[in-house]
């Protein structure tokens, strides 16, 4: 059965009835740079959460006293109807964009968010819910419910998104979440922001930590409830170029310049891990490297015209961050401009627990295609990011200033 | 109790609720609370010929016609979200005030601008439709939108018909296509 937004159906008189039902969340492109957390809210007849141990998130996988249990990756969720505690007659389950608003991203950039619901015990589908994600500009999405009617648990599928993510939408069903650090001093971002030495390494004590790049802060006074996704090392390193097609139509004064062909930028990036292994992670020579096995790097997709809003990024497994010894993040034009200062270029560079690096690549000259950003290094664990912007005629001579002796031939991504 | 209807039940109002004078119809709903567009529901009335067409298009009750031209069918007000406690439109009838040549009343539930909107019953959290005895607010029926039409976009809830010089309200409960301008124009309303 596959549910349309607002539709039912009852798992009770599913025949034979299921004891337990697995909700599995998987959306689409599924490579996205795009970080989704999954949450479920187990609801009284008001639609509120008893305590707010009936929030079930990242930082919390079980209902306590059992009933629902949410996989470590945040795929799925197990309900396990009649181990529900007496009183949750509702639960919700949401995906939201972590830092979806800091990063100006939304569930529009994916094209469907889909809910398989089966039956625990022998996978066998229940209903299917394919949601069309495309023009939605929220960072947080009910995907349905279950619930109790006339003592019968039914599923709806509800697709509707609310704004301002994870944060508000736990407000919505009573979660006492405390403001986050609406007091810290924000740093502009401003091109010129000074690399920052490393921050300590992030256990949930450290006081005043920069209000940039946090994950959201919500730490109750006095209370254990925080949004702040446990240290296992850090949150991912998000790193992010974009640039205008500029004269992709060929028209106007660039376009001449540059005979109307498409400005093609690639990001990557030379990395050591501690072992001494060290690489490339670039499209050319389609080196998309990975995030769950050495070099724990990856790029995102390879955006060839500048024509996707968001660019190309280039993504680090923050929890793998102690197999790294250093990373260099460059940048390359590989076709379609002479020099930088036609690419309208910007590069971003997030840290978890440090300001957003914002480089603008500005150089006129003709002979220097590549530009090395930032180097990250590993220093007894923590992330010390120095901001580079050095041009380079190629990755030879990139290689060679920052010593990471890899040997070069020419590439081509075609 | 009130009677929860199932598709096509009949109730006689004469015998579920003696003495009944004045029916109100009852439509409410909860005020949205994601993102997107506020859900608006419409309630109306079609004052209905044995042939089942409008006596005359000023038959048609609804947010821009507030009265039948016998005064007994009158549209209490147009609740665009859902905000506020109880129902949020109200439609009563004056049962000895009704034309003689009123046969049946057709109450339909539409969306307001569903297709642009995207919406349906279902994603419209707690909607309904209930008939009330207006003298004591007694429930005599209720139709659950959100369980039961939750994919509709418009309904025809029920209708209340002379049988035998009493009334009897019946469950229609059927989803329409179309919404109230396709309704209004199969009731015979010359629209403009």
């Amino acid at each position: 059965m596959e549910l349309q937004p607002g539709q039912n159906f009852s798992i009770t008189k599913h025949s034979p009835a299921p004891a337990a039902v697995n909700i599995v969340l998987s959306w689409e492109p599924a490579g996205t740079p795009l970080i989704l957390d999954s949450s479920a809210f187990a609801l009284n007849t008001q639609g509120k959460v008893r305590s707010d141990g009936d929030f079930i998130f990242y930082n919390q996988l079980t209902l306590p006293g059992g009933g629902i249990q949410r996989a470590e990756d945040g795929r799925m969720f197990t309900v396990t109807f009649a181990k529900l505690p007496p009183g949750v007659e509702r639960i919700i389950i949401a995906l939201t964009i972590d830092q979806g608003q800091q990063r100006s991203q939304s569930f529009g950039q994916l094209s469907q968010v889909r809910a398989d619901i089966r039956n625990a015990s022998h996978q066998a589908s229940l209903a299917t819910f394919p949601l069309t994600t495309k023009m939605m500009p929220e960072t947080a999405l009910i995907v349905g419910e279950f619930y109790l009617r006339n003592n019968e648990w039914k599923f709806r599928a509800v697709g509707q998104g609310f704004v301002g993510g994870l944060e508000p939408l736990a407000r919505q069903y009573g979660v006492d979440v405390a403001d986050d650090s609406a007091a810290a001093p924000v740093s502009p971002a401003s091109p010129a922001t000074p690399p920052r030495p490393a921050a300590a390494p992030s256990p949930p004590a450290t006081p005043a930590k920069p209000v940039q790049l946090e994950k959201i802060t919500l730490e109750k006074k006095g209370s254990s409830i925080s949004l702040e996704k446990k240290s296992q090392g850090f949150e991912d390193l998000v790193i992010n170029l974009n640039w205008n097609q500029g004269s992709g139509g060929g028209k106007g004064f660039f376009g001449r310049l540059t005979g109307g062909r498409k400005i093609d930028l690639d990001l990557g990036c030379l990395f050591k891990l501690r072992d001494g292994r060290a690489g490339a992670v670039q499209a050319l020579g389609n080196s998309f490297g990975s995030l769950q096995q050495p070099p724990y790097i990856q790029l995102m997709g390879d955006d060839r015209s500048g024509a996707s809003a968001q660019g190309e990024f280039l993504h680090i497994n923050g929890r793998q961050w102690e197999q790294l010894d250093r990373v260099v993040i460059f940048a390359l034009i590989y076709e379609g401009a002479p020099n930088w200062a036609e690419t309208d270029a910007v590069v971003t560079i997030q840290t978890p627990g440090q300001p957003t690096l914002e480089i603008r690549l500005d150089s006129h000259r003709n002979d220097q295609r590549m530009c090395a950003l930032a180097m990250l290094e590993n220093e007894r664990g923590n992330i010390k990011v120095t901001k580079l912007v050095e041009y380079f005629l190629d990755h030879r001579f990139l290689d060679e200033a920052y010593g990471f002796g890899l040997r070069w031939v020419a590439g081509s991504k075609d | 109790m009130a009677i929860s209807l199932q598709k096509g039940q009949n109730v006689s109002l004469s015998k579920q609720a003696p003495g009944l004078k004045k029916v109100r119809f009852g439509l409410g709903w909860d005020l949205r609370k994601t993102d997107g567009s506020d859900f608006d529901l419409d309630a109306s009335a079609f004052v209905l010929d044995g042939n089942g067409k409008v006596l005359s298009d000023q038959h048609f009750v609804f947010y821009n016609n507030a009265k039948d031209p016998s005064g007994a069918v009158v549209h209490k007000g147009d609740n665009r979200t859902g905000e506020g406690e109880g129902d949020d439109e109200v439609i009563e009838i004056e049962l000895a005030s009704m034309m003689p040549n009123a046969a049946k009343v057709s109450f339909v539930v539409t969306i307001h601008d569903a297709e642009a909107r995207k919406q349906n019953f279902g994603q419209v959290a707690n909607a309904y439709i209930r008939a009330l005895n207006a003298d004591g607010d007694q429930e005599i029926a209720r139709y659950d939108l959100s369980e039961d039409a939750s994919t509709e976009t418009a309904m025809i809830f029920g209708e209340l018909y002379r049988h035998n010089d009493e009334w009897k309200f019946k469950a229609i409960g059927q989803g329409y296509a179309g919404g109230l301008a396709a309704v209004a124009k199969d009731f015979g309303v010359n629209l403009g």
